[in-house]
């Protein structure tokens, strides 16, 4: 009896001590770590509208976006648009102009595709091919695809015009 | 003294011990993330081992396990939210693989083994020496892979521009084929000795 | 369809041992025989698929409403080991025959991170409740595959002349090394 008591309040201890500390350390890092990821994508965003420094998020209809505005100039919308790439899920953040149809530019968040043959859509002379196109895009005619990375460049392709298309209907209703 | 030399060489977790492997093959693609591994499991160890060897006399022997893997898993929670909220580009980089630092036989490995059977200062020692061991196996095994993949350690370029970069030693098949190679030549290094 | 997609990637494309590297120490210890592989493999499955199970409920109906997504590393893994623990004492119970032949594999799960590695990834990639049964269920079978493929090859090569230095450990990493090369070729589907 003696024994199994022990047993009961040393793990009760324990596992009391363990939850107290984590909630205190995340309780001072949680707000850090949504700063980071905010962070993140207005980074990102920056990277595909130069001179960008205010941004409003937004969401409807559950599609989550933001207007990027430099000082007071509405410059555009951006969003984070996300599919399966050749080996796993393919997440771009996608740019694009007021006129809903023209892209501003994109860049790859995140992928897991190939090292040397798929991870090339992450690469610029890739990427830059997006700026000013219209969607929707057609592999091999707007965008020349990476030889040896057709599918990861299909798939690009296909996340990009799904986030557009998506954006359209948002503000149709 | 003792006790913290033998984790670097003689017993090396990586290359003799041969544990701890699922970090030490998927994180090494870039010695960058072998060395960032490398603390997160220096940390897990340095807090288990001061703990561990505190309560040993406490803890009853029947719930030694369970007990040590809350300990075990509190402290690689907060290595975790310290990589994410500090540098957010390196934990997205090592991804699941720094949780599963919990079940990393190393830490409950030397827990079990040592920690609870030895004070305080020697347990650090230990724990220290082993981190340091492992760190080691991960840089040498992280920059051999870059090296051999990109041409570049730690992101400085060592071979010459024109050095074709061998991408196999980035994907999987390499990770396997570049340990092999490295126990290999620590066994018959170790043998001539 | 999907769910049989899911399957297929688990065991194949994204398999555990050859892409995620996890399970890598029975790997290396056990894939000595056929026919502890393919015990091993059968207990991984089982509790593979019960411990994502569970750890799906704990995580979805318990922790997120509660807003304790911290307490997910340290619930995940006293899920697993207690119920590596249940599962042994009720085989012991009621079926002496599945107990002889997984009996002595179930202490070893505790600690192999391929059952954690799925409750995370699980998690990761936002899977549902029925698509994390059929990436659990994969993923064990991929495991069991990789296994079974590694004893075969081992059987096969015992006897002969390899290098002093690579004996054990080393010529087996590089075996696995050029398993994962082949199994690159599933990538794509």
């Amino acid at each position: 009896m003696k024994l199994s008591l022990r047993m009961f309040f040393v793990l009760t201890i324990v596992s009391f001590l363990s939850g107290f500390s984590l909630s205190y350390i995340w309780k001072i890092s949680y707000e850090k770590i949504e700063i980071q990821k905010k962070k993140r994508i207005e980074n990102a965003i920056k990277s595909v509208y130069g001179g960008a420094n205010r941004f409003e998020d937004e969401e409807r209809n559950g599609f989550r976006f933001y207007r990027v505005f430099k000082n007071e100039n509405f410059l555009g919308y951006a969003f984070i648009s996300k599919g399966s790439g050749y080996q796993g899920e393919i997440s771009v953040l996608v740019g694009v102009l007021p006129d809903l149809k023209t892209l501003r530019g994109i860049k790859i968040l995140e992928n897991v595709e190939t090292p040397g043959l798929g991870s090339k859509v992450a690469e610029d002379f890739f990427v830059k091919q997006f700026r000013r196109r219209r969607c929707p895009l057609r592999l091999n005619v707007d965008i020349k695809a990476i030889t040896g990375a057709t599918i990861s460049s299909k798939a690009v392709l296909k996340i990009v015009n799904n986030g557009v298309k998506k954006l359209e209907e948002v503000f149709k209703k | 003294m003792k006790d913290f030399i033998k984790g670097l060489f003689s017993q090396n977790p990586i290359f003799v011990l041969l544990l701890g492997m699922c970090p030490t093959l998927a994180v090494t693609t870039k010695a960058l993330y072998g060395l960032s591994m490398g603390l997160s499991v220096i940390f897990v160890l340095f807090t288990t081992g001061i703990i561990v060897s505190l309560i040993r006399k406490i803890v009853p022997s029947e719930v030694r396990i369970p007990t040590y893997i809350i300990i075990i898993a509190t402290s690689v929670t907060v290595a975790d939210i310290f990589l994410r909220a500090n540098y957010p580009e390196i934990s997205k980089a090592l991804g699941p693989y720094v949780p599963l630092i919990v079940v990393n036989c190393i830490i409950l490995g030397r827990a079990e083994a040592f920690f609870s059977r030895h004070n305080i200062i020697r347990s650090i020692l230990d724990a220290l020496g082993m981190g340091i061991g492992f760190t080691l196996g991960l840089i040498i095994l992280g920059g051999f892979r870059e090296l051999l993949a990109n041409g570049t350690i730690f992101d400085i370029r060592v071979f010459p521009n024109w050095y074709p970069n061998i991408l196999l030693f980035s994907l999987p098949g390499g990770a396997f084929i570049s340990l092999g190679i490295l126990i290999g030549i620590f066994n018959s290094f170790k043998r001539k000795k | 369809m999907k769910y049989i997609g899911i399957f297929l990637t688990a065991t194949f494309v994204n398999n555990m041992v050859l892409h995620y590297f996890l399970g890598i120490c029975p790997f290396l210890g056990i894939s000595g025989a056929l026919s502890t592989a393919i015990g091993m493999g059968f207990a991984v499955i089982f509790v593979m698929t019960l411990a994502s199970v569970s750890t799906y409920l704990i995580y979805y109906k318990i922790l997120i409403p509660l807003n304790l997504p911290y307490l997910q590393y340290v619930s995940f893994i006293l899920v697993i080991a207690s119920l590596v623990q249940l599962v042994e004492m009720f085989l012991k119970k009621y079926s002496r025959t599945l107990y002889k032949a997984l009996g002595i594999y179930l202490p070893l799960i505790t600690t192999n991170c391929a059952i954690l590695g799925v409750t995370l990834f699980m998690i990761l990639k936002k899977y549902t409740f029925l698509e994390s049964i059929f990436f659990s269920l994969g993923s064990g079978f991929g495991f069991m595959l990789a296994l079974l493929i590694m004893a075969g090859i081992r059987e096969e090569i015992r006897g002969n002349d390899i290098p002093e230095g690579l004996k054990g450990p080393g010529i087996t990493l590089i075996i696995a090394g050029i398993l994962a090369l082949g199994f690159m070729g599933f990538s794509g589907f």
